[in-house]
């Protein structure tokens, strides 16, 4: 029966797992001496940054769980690892590498990189002579379930957070941000910084306006910009793309007139506008505007939230179908299991029925 | 209908640049639809907006002002030709038929579309909805030709 030991970014913190962390060209090595200490048939190690796992196929399955275990405990410096490891076998092994591979165990649930490292770290592993006709099999076949969660799911799509979308939406007004330029106006406690962030990393050029001038210096300096007062700043804005408000004013800084002149100004070009401020800084009717779009933080808010459910929803879509492969995987592994016992040979890709094979 | 002359051969490229200007001005006109779509699911906050693979507002923006300016002196040479070729067989270079009164409407409003972007910064949604009525017009033209226009022989090519 295969069997997986190991440990991932929720079992085990990070300088744990930095430990752990085999680099490529030391797998070779590792396998070989895993394979002479457990006395394992087959052998595959998948080590990322979030998660490193052994998965083995041996006849005393107990001897070489133990003695991997304790080979781990070694590479760790460390022992008692007991709390951080996990330990699945036959089905439970198959079902935890399909979920790996589909990217319902990743830290960000759906990334698609994991899928390309298990690709690897099974060649790895096969071209060195340490895989047999299971792990073979297997790993094939979680590539398998990894390719059909992803075409068949909507798993990771979407982004996450008030941040992202604030820059996936300036993405779908303006294209490539590279040639945009952002305006920060106020820099308030209020503030969401990852915004703020996300977009000062993206964007061309940065202007930070703000009635403290201080405040706006230490902001431009933080990001990169430039630092103006805050009336400037309300006179420069035909010459910026984005802006996010910040202000701390406790009533509306920007009306739908002063907009309007602005959008003349720039001949109708668009305008983004994102209004973090809590009161807000930006009079709702400005949203009205032609070629104007108007977020405030709740509009963002609502949209992570809407994301998340459907995040959710895919994600319970990719583990039916980890769950139905897993099923199938099981069926051929019991036929292969009796067909060992029974010293017969099967073609590799045909699942057979255990009854046929008793 | 009196045929005073045949037509000399380049005056048959009346036809083949009409025809490429509305292929460009259907390619407009779709990316247009789409636009119309995703400008107001961002301008609703709508979640899909950000999920789905379509381009950038300016990207679509573009899109449909390049087909247009492209096919607009098209259109013009097309119209011009016609109206060369409609002198050169009837004498005539203008007599109000329907394909001609529909040709006429569709340039004004392309026309009308430069210029109140070259002019006044015209672009974005209204604009588009400019170009999808230009294009509306065009397909009454284009059932006039073949159905109603007196002038105009296509209609001896139904059957």
């Amino acid at each position: 029966m295969p069997f997986v030991i190991g440990l991932n970014h929720r079992t085990a913190p990070v300088d744990l797992r930095e430990k752990l962390a085999v680099a490529n060209h030391e797998l070779p090595g590792l396998l070989q001496r895993l394979r002479g200490e457990s006395r394992s048939d087959e052998l595959v190690c998948l080590s990322t940054c979030n998660r490193t796992e052994i998965y083995a196929q041996a006849k005393d399955g107990d001897t070489s769980r133990a003695a991997i275990r304790k080979a781990l405990e070694h590479q760790a410096g460390a022992a008692g690892l007991d709390e951080h490891l996990y330990f699945h076998d036959s089905e439970d092994a198959v079902r935890h590498l399909f979920s790996v591979a589909s990217g319902l165990d990743s830290m960000v649930t759906g990334e698609h990189e994991i899928l390309a490292q298990v690709k690897q770290a099974y060649q790895t592993a096969q071209q060195q002579g340490f895989t047999g006709k299971l792990l073979n099999v297997l790993f094939q076949r979680s590539l398998f379930v990894g390719k059909r969660v992803r075409t068949e799911t909507g798993l990771g799509e979407g982004a996450a957070s008030v941040g992202s979308i604030a820059v996936g939406m300036a993405e779908r007004i303006f294209g490539n941000l590279k040639d945009r330029s952002v305006m920060i106006l106020g820099a308030g406690e209020m503030a969401e910084v990852t915004v703020r962030h996300l977009l000062a990393q993206k964007a061309k050029s940065l202007l930070v306006a703000n009635r403290t001038f201080e405040r706006a210096c230490k902001l431009a300096d933080e990001f990169g910009g430039t630092a103006m007062h805050f009336e400037e700043g309300l006179r420069q804005m035909a010459g910026v793309d984005i802006v996010i408000c910040s202000t701390a004013a406790p009533h509306a800084v920007i009306t739908p007139a002063h907009v309007r002149t602005v959008m003349a100004e720039r001949k109708g070009r668009s305008l983004f506008l994102i209004d973090i401020a809590m009161p807000r800084d930006v009079d709702p009717a400005v949203n009205s505007i032609e070629n104007v779009y108007l977020y405030n933080i709740d509009d963002l808010q609502q949209i992570v939230n809407e994301n998340q459910a459907k995040r959710a929803r895919e994600a319970a879509l990719a583990k039916r179908i980890v769950e139905e492969e897993t099923r199938e995987f099981a069926r051929w592994l019991k036929a292969h299991q009796a067909g060992l016992q029974q010293g017969l040979r099967h073609n590799s890709s045909t699942a057979q029925d255990p009854d046929v094979v008793k | 209908m009196p045929i005073k002359a045949a037509p000399t051969k380049w005056l048959y490229l009346h036809i083949p640049m009409l025809c490429l200007s509305y292929l460009m001005l259907l390619a407009a006109a779709v990316v247009g639809l789409v636009f119309i779509i995703q400008e107001r699911r961002i301008k609703r906050h709508q979640s899909v907006a950000v999920t789905s693979r379509l381009p950038s507002l300016e990207t679509m923006e573009l899109f449909i002002y390049r087909m247009i300016l492209w096919s607009f002196p098209l259109l013009t040479l097309g119209i011009l030709l016609g109206t060369h070729w409609a002198f050169m067989t009837r004498g005539r270079f203008w007599e109000w038929d329907s394909t001609e009164t529909f040709s006429l409407v569709t340039w004004l409003i392309y026309a009308i579309y430069l210029a109140l972007r070259w002019g006044i910064g015209w672009r974005g949604r209204r604009s588009t909805y400019l170009a999808l009525a230009g294009f509306g017009i065009i397909l009454i033209t284009l059932v006039a030709l073949f159905y109603y226009s007196p002038l105009h022989t296509m209609g001896s090519m139904r059957l």
